[in-house]
């Protein structure tokens, strides 16, 4: 499913050069659930963002589903996201002005779905986080456990063969956390989604397949 | 929907901000859509200019002595008109009128200013003066002098306190007209047209005009059809390079027959060559109404940018989730056109109000205007160029935004 050969990141000024990421090499199958951890700064999310597509390896070569993915044009990339991708994040990201039905719809929106068929594939969605009931509900009427729900149900709308979740349970508490874990390993489970999640959670960590850990720009384990 | 909706809920966020700049996008769009429609009534006329397409007109001249001390500038004068130009073969018709002057009369008890037009009996054929009662006097009648005068509906409520005015006589600098028409009121912005009494050229008292180059007249032509006018203007070329003058002094005529917009032109850059900068007239109408767009458009592209800094988590996830650069571009534009729009709405009915304000005061006597489609078209134009004025800019800006780094701003 994934395959990283020497990837490299490299963030460049006038004056300093700094490396985020060096000589990654990495293949995640397809159906696996791994987990990044790594102190803060050591490059985890710069990983995430290049597994997305939303940022570009300054060296080296990314496949993905076997097809080079790393130098494509940036609406080719949209489309690579919009078709095989799903992003949770840690601070949700839900637009506020949006309810959860208009939330939920917007990958579908860039694939030009009809609407009967955005409604279907948004309640199916729903349907699986368990917040059916919170169609028309807006952002700031919801707990943060339910926005996070949203927030998956929104990376699960179009059927994405991968999710990547950046700290999807860092604000919440334990309980909420739990919740969504479970939510993921079901995906995981029952429709064989390939995830990679980044956490600095051990505990939460120790549920998923595989541990990768980072250190200064390197994979140690 | 999604993104009315959107655009709505975005717009209540900042309340008093959205409606400063709905005002300033309404008051702008209001201003240049008062100005688009007397501009519009004003080259496509309905009244008796109506067939002003096929209209030229022969008004202002510049007559200079053979050593060039002497330049003498003014509108054409009836020696001029009569002798030279009437003989003219391209023209289907031609006319002389002269220019309005002010003339007193006193019958209603009080002192009542008229505009008068002195004019030859072949007028009614070129201007379509909508005749109420009666009719117009005939060429026969100005060669005999006749002491005959039209009068506006305006003229006769004024001066008789009815509309049944046919027969009676009216007094204009001591000589008695007697009325035998009754024509509607004609729109100041007709400039050519416009008058409130007409009598013919030969009943003035004062008949010095006769032998003049240049006075106070204007010569009118109408041509047959559309593709004459060049021919027309060909000719007239001729005429006044041909001139004989009466005052053998003066060697050098030059002028140019004109329709609306070469008037305007002439008017605005001065000039009396054959041809006008009529282009340049229209570059810089174009330029101001630009220039007018600008301040309010600055705004616009203000308020948009600081609100992609406060939606670019938006941008982010939706760069995320698969939106291309075209398709953000796409939602920021369609946003500003619906705010545009709204502000387009309010500021036609602001425009209607204004124009009919105009209507009823007498900044221009008479003026009836008309929202027609026309200048409902060049008011959509104008307010989709101001949409996509104020909003390239911005959306180019919001496109370039870095998902990664939009998505680190928590400003949501």
């Amino acid at each position: 499913m994934i395959e990283l050969n020497d990837i490299e990141k490299a963030y460049r000024t006038e004056r300093i050069e700094t490396i985020a990421l060096q000589s990654i090499q990495l293949k995640i199958h397809k159906g696996q659930f791994v987990s990044i951890m790594g102190p803060s700064g050591c490059g985890k999310s710069t990983l995430l963002n290049i597994l997305g597509l939303l940022d570009k390896p300054s060296k080296g070569n990314y496949l993905l589903d076997g097809q080079a993915v790393n130098q494509l044009p940036s609406k080719k990339s949209a489309q690579t996201r919009n078709q095989k991708i799903g992003f949770i994040f840690q601070s949700f990201h839900l637009i506020p002005d949006l309810n959860v039905m208009d939330n939920v719809e917007i990958p579908l929106l860039y694939r030009g779905v009809g609407r009967q068929e955005r409604m279907r594939l948004v309640a199916e969605a729903l349907d699986r986080v368990q917040l059916s009931a919170r169609v028309h509900h807006y952002p700031n009427q919801l707990s943060g456990g339910q926005q996070q729900r949203v927030a998956i149900a929104r990376a699960i709308v179009g059927k994405p063969e991968l999710l990547l979740a950046d700290e999807p349970t860092g604000n919440l508490d334990s309980h909420m956390g739990n919740e969504v874990m479970d939510i993921l390993k079901e995906l995981n489970r029952d429709h064989q989604t390939t995830i990679v999640m980044v956490t600095h959670d051990e505990h939460q960590a120790k549920k998923t397949d595989a541990i990768l850990r980072l250190f200064d720009g390197r994979l140690v384990a | 929907m999604h993104s009315f909706k959107l655009l709505l809920k975005v717009l209540a966020r900042r309340k008093f901000f959205t409606l400063v700049n709905l005002f300033g996008i309404s008051f702008t769009l209001m201003v240049l859509l008062v100005g688009t429609t007397l501009f519009e009534n004003f080259l496509f006329p309905r009244g008796p200019e109506k067939r002003s397409d096929l209209m030229l007109v022969a008004q202002r001249l510049e007559m200079t002595n053979d050593d060039n001390t002497t330049t003498w500038t003014s509108d054409a004068g009836y020696y001029f008109l009569d002798r030279f130009v009437r003989p003219m073969k391209t023209p289907h018709k031609f006319a002389i009128m002269g220019n309005a002057t002010t003339v007193m009369n006193y019958q209603s008890g009080a002192k009542v200013e008229l505009a008068m037009r002195p004019a030859d009996g072949n007028i009614w054929d070129i201007l379509d003066y909508q005749f109420l009662a009666g009719g117009p006097f005939s060429e026969a009648q100005n060669q005999a002098a006749a002491q005959v005068a039209i009068v506006s509906r305006g003229t006769a409520e004024t001066v008789f306190g009815t509309d049944q005015v046919l027969g009676k006589s009216l007094e204009i600098n001591g000589l008695v007209y007697e009325v035998i028409g009754v024509v509607q009121n004609v729109s100041r912005l007709e400039s050519r047209a416009y008058g409130e009494v007409w009598v013919p050229i030969n009943s003035l008292k004062d008949q010095s005009f006769k032998d003049k180059i240049v006075d106070d007249f204007l010569g009118f032509f109408l041509a047959e059809k559309a593709s004459d006018l060049p021919l027309i203007k060909d000719e007239y070329d001729e005429v006044i390079k041909n001139v004989v003058f009466p005052d053998p002094s003066f060697t050098v005529l030059r002028g140019g027959a004109d329709n609306k917009i070469e008037m305007m032109a002439r008017s605005v850059f001065g000039g009396y060559e054959k041809e006008t900068q009529a282009g340049q007239l229209l570059g810089v109408i174009l330029g101001l109404v630009l220039l007018f767009m600008t301040l309010p458009a600055i705004n616009l592209m203000n308020l948009n940018t600081s609100r992609i800094m406060e939606r670019s988590s938006e941008i982010g996830v939706r760069k995320a989730f698969g939106a291309t650069t075209w398709d953000l571009m796409k939602q920021l534009l369609r946003e500003n056109l619906l705010l545009t729009t709204l502000g387009g709405l309010v500021g036609l009915l602001l425009a209607v109000l204004v124009l009919s304000l105009i209507a009823s005061s007498q900044i221009f006597p008479y003026f009836e205007w008309h929202l027609n489609f026309r200048v409902f078209l060049a008011g959509f134009f104008l307010v989709c160029v101001f949409g996509l004025y104020s909003g390239l800019y911005p959306a180019f800006n919001m496109s370039r935004l870095e998902v990664v780094s939009s998505l680190k701003r928590r400003a949501l």
